[in-house]
């Protein structure tokens, strides 16, 4: 398995790719590139002639950098990195740089598109700051801002899912109509048979590959801005952490038509208009042309736990879309129910006695 | 509180002193005044009380009689014959001498279930402190009780309420239009209540706190990933099938309650 590093053309140091200039930077030398000149780097790198021994550098360092046992060694420090088999980026624990684990994001596993990271890491670290502050019930240890290490960028693995979708339905509805006469109230009900028949595409419907990742923090996190999908290129992983799906599509086509039928659905009965009350009583829904895309898109990730239970904090990273659960401190939820009602007690009581005369 | 014997006494008095000076009327209104009870103050000729609740009652009416030596009476009948509430009050005041001390000082209510009727009457001192705004204000206190059917519940406030004029009377303090009765406060009932109400916002304000902690929610369509445009209508169709009538006779409104008050002389009076 090889262990890519993207190394500045200048100096040699690891480039990682900055959201905010949309390029690869150094932070040695300070010099940026698109990730097109890279890609012409290393296509002159692997120019004929040279492309056997570029090769053979490459196994023998691949070869070098990776224990017997398996464990994957940076390629920069030999530090060992914390990595398995659907890690497709990551940190080095020693040397911080990022490598990227090529088997990972080849073959089947390799995306159909990216959207690479557009919210910067301080700007990740800033929005929750200010998510986390004035929050009166996080625990005390979020009190030094040390939990900020924890926000780790992050490319999720999502499947988008695209087809047509064909809907019958019947529904059942009715009108009501009341009068009065000096002795009687009426109420006439009629009822109606309302059928319904049409159809409609779905694109880009996003379910998340990922077992680490839980539904409701990237169903939350959407949308993306799909006019940011671009082709896929490693370089873009530089300095994120990846992992390749381990949730596959045929397991996330279930989310996905779920959503999408009930999305069909709702459209259909949106048509039936003038009634008082509408129920759904026949569905049948068909989806046809169907596609499916690997895509990694990104999210700044932060995680924890507390008392036990685990904790996931999201901002999209490319809208800054933030969702997610944070720990409740249960002592100061106590404490601010009781201390409120004490307060609250004491000043009504006084006010009441002292308007009604008493004190 | 009077004897047993003493009040027989007087009550068969005051039934000659009626039949001499009300001869035409007598016949009638002595079978409308509820026979004395010797036992004490409340003369629930319409039944409305349990024995345990007049006993209640009772004891209140001698509690205030000896604190401020005014006699407090409830009576109540079924059968009115179409008398007016206050005359019908005040003779039978007169007729049973229920006044007490050298004014003869006494505060009646009265009720009628025949035109559902109230009526409060004041004799002696108690018409000085209970004047017209005074009656009125009882009144007012009493009616919601009454019109709900809740009798011992309007009786307590009555006897509550006029103890507290008399107990202020006492102090100097006469309630007229001048001088507006306010409602006493339970310090315990409001602390209580402030502490519920308090304990219902923090609830609120905490639980919104905790809300705002968990911001994931699970989208339960793909509303959002719809093609614009894409969604065409190929059939539509709207069948009428059938239609049911639901007919409900109207309530009558049964409700006699009524917020107008008419005072004269003496007498305050009203419909619940």
């Amino acid at each position: 398995m090889d262990l890519i590093q993207y190394k500045c053309p200048c100096c040699g140091a690891a480039l990682n790719f900055s959201g905010a200039e949309q390029k690869l930077a150094c932070k040695s030398c300070g010099n940026t590139y698109d990730v097109s000149v890279l890609k012409e780097v290393a296509k002159s790198e692997n120019a004929p002639g040279e492309q056997k021994l570029e090769w053979e550098e490459r196994r023998e360092t691949a070869a070098a950098k990776r224990a017997d046992d398996g464990r994957y060694l940076c390629p920069s420090c030999g530090g060992e990195v914390e990595a398995d088999e659907n890690t497709a980026s990551t940190k080095c624990p020693y040397c911080e740089n990022v490598v990227v684990i090529r088997q990972t994001v080849t073959g089947r596993f390799e995306p159909d598109a990216v959207i690479p990271f557009q919210i910067e890491a301080d700007r990740a670290r800033q929005m929750l700051e200010d998510f986390c502050k004035g929050k009166r019930l996080l625990p005390r240890n979020f009190k030094d801002k040390s939990y900020l290490k924890n926000l780790k960028g992050y490319y999720v693995p999502y499947w988008l899912f695209d087809c047509d979708v064909y809907a019958d339905m019947s529904f059942q509805a009715t009108r009501t109509r009341m009068w009065s006469d000096s002795n009687y109230d009426y109420v006439e009900t009629s009822y109606y048979l309302v059928n319904r028949s049409g159809n409609m595409r779905f694109y880009h419907v996003p379910v998340d590959g990922s077992i680490q990742m839980s539904d409701e923090t990237t169903e939350s996190i959407e949308p993306f801005d799909y006019r940011g999908l671009t082709e896929f290129q490693p370089a873009y992983l530089a300095g994120y952490e990846t992992d390749k799906y381990d949730v596959g599509a045929d397991t996330a086509k279930n989310r996905a038509n779920e959503r999408i039928y009930n999305s069909a659905e709702q459209e259909m009965a949106g048509t039936v208009i003038g009634y008082d009350t509408v129920r759904a009583s026949k569905r049948s829904l068909r989806s046809s042309n169907g596609h499916i895309s690997y895509v990694l898109l990104p999210v700044w990730l932060f995680e924890t736990a507390y008392n036990g239970k685990n904790y996931q904090f999201a901002i999209n990273g490319q809208t800054g879309k933030m969702v997610g659960e944070l720990p409740v401190d249960k002592g100061a939820f106590w404490r601010y129910l009781f201390g409120f009602t004490g307060i609250g007690t004491a000043v009504l009581s006084l006010l009441i006695l002292l308007v009604g005369g008493v004190l | 509180m009077k004897n047993r014997e003493k009040a027989r006494g007087m009550l068969l008095a005051a039934l000659c002193l009626c039949m001499s000076l009300f001869p035409g009327a007598v016949a009638s209104a002595s079978e409308e005044v509820p026979a004395f009870s010797a036992e004490g103050w409340i003369q629930d000729g319409a039944g409305f009380l349990t024995e345990e609740e007049e006993e209640k009652l009772e004891e209140k009416c001698g509690e205030i009689l000896s604190e401020y030596g005014i006699s407090v009476v409830i009576v109540t009948t079924n059968r009115f014959e179409g008398y007016d509430i206050l005359d019908w009050e005040r003779k039978l005041f007169a007729a049973q001498n229920l006044g007490t001390g050298e004014e003869n000082s006494a505060l009646m209510l009265g009720i009628s279930m025949a035109e559902r009727d109230w009526g409060i009457t004041a004799y002696g001192e108690a018409e000085r402190i209970f004047s017209a705004y005074g009656r009125e204000t009882i009144g007012g206190e009493i009616l919601d009780d009454l019109s709900d059917g809740d009798y011992y519940d309007s009786f307590d406030t009555f006897l509550n309420m006029a103890d507290t004029f008399m107990a202020d009377a006492k102090e100097g303090k006469i309630y007229s239009e001048s001088n507006h009765y306010r409602k006493r406060i339970n310090p315990v009932f409001t602390v209580v209540g402030a502490a519920i109400l308090s304990f219902i916002v923090s609830l609120i304000v905490v639980f919104s706190w905790k809300r705002g902690m968990n911001t994931r929610t699970l989208q339960n369509n793909a509303g959002a990933y719809l093609q614009q445009g894409s969604f065409r209508l190929t059939n539509r169709s709207d069948m009428f099938l059938y239609h049911t009538v639901n007919r409900t006779r109207k309530q009558k409104n049964e409700n006699h309650r009524s917020g107008s008050m008419h005072s004269s002389g003496n007498g305050t009076k009203g419909k619940f």
